[in-house]
């Protein structure tokens, strides 16, 4: 809701501001930033596909009222909804990065620039003239992609605002009723992942969560003042571009996700169609970026918290692996899957398995570094069983996040899930145990995709405090990984989409991600190895 | 999906507006979102509007807008020659034409530009509405000379088509031979910084650049009223075997800087067309000796009257 008002706020502003100020500019060249957009692709790009394109559309439909209006009723409400589509769509690709993010705005910007004009001529706009458009185009390209990071910033600021004013009554209430409240307990930091959660999961949210972690002593007192730490950062974001803005917010999301009861008597499947539910609450941000993996991270959580994380956190394949591994078994193939195919041996396994277990997708396409999938894989295979063993032992769960805390711990992640020292984890596990100690950093780990083991400790919630990771920018390998990964994923989970229909949008999605990302993950450990 | 809903939904909406033209529910809609928008856009653009003026003149284009202003008073200086070169009959006519408010009885009222189109849009929002008598199709012009017309009225704001939109036809005259053609807009184009498009159907006829252009009269008097000048030719366009001859018409009307224009809002009871103007009445002539005396004349036409 919170996310709902603030985006209508936002819009209408944008949209008064551009017809009524921007407008009339007399710019150097003949077009005029588009402000509506911008913050339609800001809005976007923190929250679900679906969400996106709900808001999209309004957007664009009040453009197409307002006073000076369009050619034809629906033309940017039209286009508007495709590019908060496709900006939900692209989320889950851009992890933490704002970076990658801010690339992605300013894409998005010049896409919809490219396809307002499209659809002028498509539907014979008289205006939209061939002249007009070589003449207006360029410059308003030019202009949004300028513009378009800081009005990214400015919509998360306002977020962040919004979140301030909103959660100090609320927070109390809906955030811990949303935590569970074993888990939670009386955490401050759980009552901030479930605030998050409400907020929409956006991407903004959750990363100023993670950043809180960092930021302890502030989250703390925040906490006590009863606000809530997750106000979206872009500081947070900034400061670890690698750092899974979106696991953190996806976990909350998730576990914000509202009804909880849902989740765990829900059978897996019903989660896909949950997911829904839950992606347009709060958890649709979570769930959003990594839209498909997101979904079925939902289902896990309901059904097993600690295979949802790390679900979230593509990389992580091995968090995920060692999770899901132990999962599988017990779950649907989903769960099981994505572990087991990362690693080497299992490969084979694996991949059937992530095929036949649509949520883990997401996950085993960032596994793709090898780095992480090494120590991921190879703790996966232990922890299989530690699903369970988190679930019972919450303490436990601490230690992983230790391990979380490294990216790369991937392996961490796995040996946390099995409670033992993952082999795979070895580099980075070993110095995660001798972290352990250091349960921040693991959450650290955890707000960075890759750990997906973090996400999958639902742990974090307790931790949430220091959690606070240090970003880090690190993913320079991951980076590259992740250009590829927003270049070619948009187009993998339409198809995944199509293919998986029964099962629902979590699981298809679940499953196309899995998938690709077992098979891309496959190819490339094997021959890594 | 939602996705495919929405768009269903946005290509439904596309198709019922385009089928539905002026009438259909969707002009329900439109209006209400027009008085929704439109009571906010009024009410933000009395803080926008100094800092659009601001902007606009303080740092705004700089030299080039030195550029332009100058080149607008070249126009309207050789405007005025032209005039002063019309034979006397001509020269009457053209009066006629430039007071047809005054005499006719037209109502102007002022309104405020507060928001304008969207990209590729050649449209503008005025603070004036159907509160204050506005309809559709009222013709809305400037102290330069003709902007548009009225396309949308809610209670009180209305939609400007300008001069300038590709989807403007308007009828003109050229003021010294009489002839009838039609001016197009050329939506948002760099060439020329928004030439209209002049064709004359006479296929013999010799354009000549700085031929001055008044609107012709419309029926009923909407879209146009007649008399509002128009714009000169600047460039007559090689007729390349067309049955029309072609021209570029450089407006009056700064289409990019609207603040202030006045909207008829009351056409005469008598139908002042062009071709069926009495001679005028007596008392007109006096007054019209002295519109040459005054420089701006051609500017403010109806001060005369």
């Amino acid at each position: 809701m919170r996310r709902a008002v603030l985006s209508v706020i936002v819009l209408a502003a944008a949209l008064l501001l551009q017809l009524t100020f921007v407008n009339q500019l007399q710019l150097p060249a003949g077009g005029a930033p588009d402000l509506v957009l911008l913050t339609v692709i800001a809005l976007a790009l923190f929250t679900s596909p679906a969400t996106g394109a709900v808001t999209g559309f309004g957007a664009g439909l009040a453009l197409d009222l307002a006073p000076p209006g369009s050619y034809l009723i629906g033309e940017y409400a039209l286009v508007f909804c495709l590019i908060g589509y496709l900006c939900g769509r692209i989320r889950p690709l851009l992890g933490e990065s704002a970076v990658l993010t801010i690339a992605a705005a300013m894409a998005a910007a010049a896409v919809g620039d490219a396809l307002s004009a499209l659809i002028g001529r498509v539907i014979s706009d008289p205006d939209v003239t061939w002249a007009a458009v070589r003449y207006v185009l360029p410059s308003s390209i030019v202009e949004d992609v300028i513009l378009a990071p800081f009005l990214l910033y400015a919509v998360m600021r306002a977020v962040r605002f919004a979140d301030g004013l909103l959660r100090a009554p609320e927070d109390g209430g809906m955030l811990l009723a949303h935590a569970r409240p074993a888990l939670a307990g009386g955490r401050p930091g759980a009552t901030v992942l479930g605030g998050a959660g409400l907020l929409g999961g956006a991407g903004w949210v959750s990363g100023p969560q993670p950043t809180r972690g960092l930021v302890g002593n502030r989250a703390a007192r925040r906490a006590g003042a009863g606000r809530h730490p997750r106000s979206p950062r872009l500081r947070g974001a900034a400061a670890r571009p690698g750092d899974g803005w979106i696991g953190g917010t996806r976990r909350t999301g998730l576990r914000h996700t509202p009804p909880r009861p849902a989740y765990r008597g829900r059978p897996p499947r019903l989660h896909l169609s949950s997911g829904h539910r839950s992606g347009r609450i709060a958890g649709g941000i979570a769930g959003h970026p990594g839209s498909a993996a997101a979904r079925a991270a939902r289902p896990r959580m309901r059904s097993q918290p600690d295979l949802r994380l790390g679900a979230r956190r593509r990389r992580d394949g091995s968090v995920g692996r060692s999770l899901g591994s132990s999962p599988p078994p017990g779950r649907r193939a989903g769960s099981g899957p994505p572990g087991s195919a990362f690693r080497g041996p299992r490969s084979a396994g694996g991949r059937r398995r992530g095929v036949a277990g649509y949520r883990a997708p997401s996950r085993d396409r960032r596994f793709r570094p090898d780095r992480r999938l090494r120590g991921g894989s190879a703790i996966g295979g232990p922890a299989g069983g530690g699903a369970a063993a988190w679930r019972r032992r919450p303490v436990k769960r601490v230690s992983l996040r230790f391990g979380r805390s490294r990216r790369r711990g991937g392996v961490i992640g796995g040996s946390v899930i099995g409670g033992r020292p993952v082999g795979g984890g070895s580099r980075h596990g070993t110095a995660l145990r001798g972290g352990a100690a250091r349960p921040v950093a693991l959450r650290l780990g955890a707000p960075r995709r890759r750990d997906g083991v973090l996400a999958g400790l639902a742990p974090r919630r307790r931790f949430s405090p220091r959690r606070q990771a240090v970003p880090r920018f690190r993913s320079g390998p991951s980076f590259g990984r992740r250009v590829f990964m927003m270049l070619g994923a948009p187009v993998r989970p339409l198809r995944r989409r199509r293919t998986v229909f029964g099962s629902g949008r979590r699981s298809l999605a679940a499953g196309w991600s899995s998938r690709s990302s077992m098979s891309r993950i496959g190819t490339r450990r094997t021959g890594g190895f | 999906m939602v996705l495919g809903a929405l768009l269903l939904v946005a290509l439904l909406l596309i198709t019922f507006d385009y089928r539905d033209g002026s009438s259909g529910p969707l002009r329900g809609l439109q209006h209400a979102g027009g008085s929704v928008f439109g009571g906010a856009e009024r009410a933000l653009s009395v803080v926008t509007n100094p800092v659009v003026a601001f902007v606009n003149h303080g740092t705004g284009t700089g030299s080039s807008g030195q550029v332009t202003a100058l080149q607008q008073q070249v126009i309207q200086l050789r405007a005025q020659l032209n005039a002063e070169q019309l034979s006397k009959a001509q020269y009457q006519q053209l009066s006629q034409l430039l007071q047809l408010s005054g005499r006719g009885g037209y109502r102007i009222i002022a309104a405020n530009v507060i928001a304008v189109g969207q990209s590729y849009a050649q449209t503008v929002t005025l603070d004036a509405g159907s509160a204050d008598g506005v309809r559709m199709q009222d013709t809305v012009l400037n102290g330069q000379g003709l902007v548009g017309t009225i396309t949308a009225v809610t209670s009180h704001t209305c939609t400007v088509q300008l001069a300038t939109d590709a989807a403007s036809v308007v009828g003109v005259t050229l003021s010294p031979s009489g002839q009838f053609g039609w001016v197009t807009g050329p939506g948002k184009t760099a060439s020329g910084s928004g030439l209209l498009k002049l064709q004359v159907l006479d296929a013999n006829i010799v354009l000549t650049p700085g031929e001055p252009l008044v609107t012709y009269a419309s029926e009923d008097n909407r879209p146009y009223v007649a008399g509002v000048p128009v714009g000169v030719i600047s460039k007559v366009v090689p007729r390349g075997g067309s049955l029309t001859a072609l021209a570029l018409v450089r407006p009056y009307v700064d289409f990019t800087a609207l603040t202030v224009v006045g909207i008829v809002i009351a056409p005469p009871a008598q139908n002042p067309r062009f071709s069926v103007l009495p001679p005028g009445p007596k008392p007109v002539p006096t007054v019209t000796v002295t519109v040459p005396a005054r420089p701006s004349a051609t500017a403010s036409p109806s001060t005369g009257g």
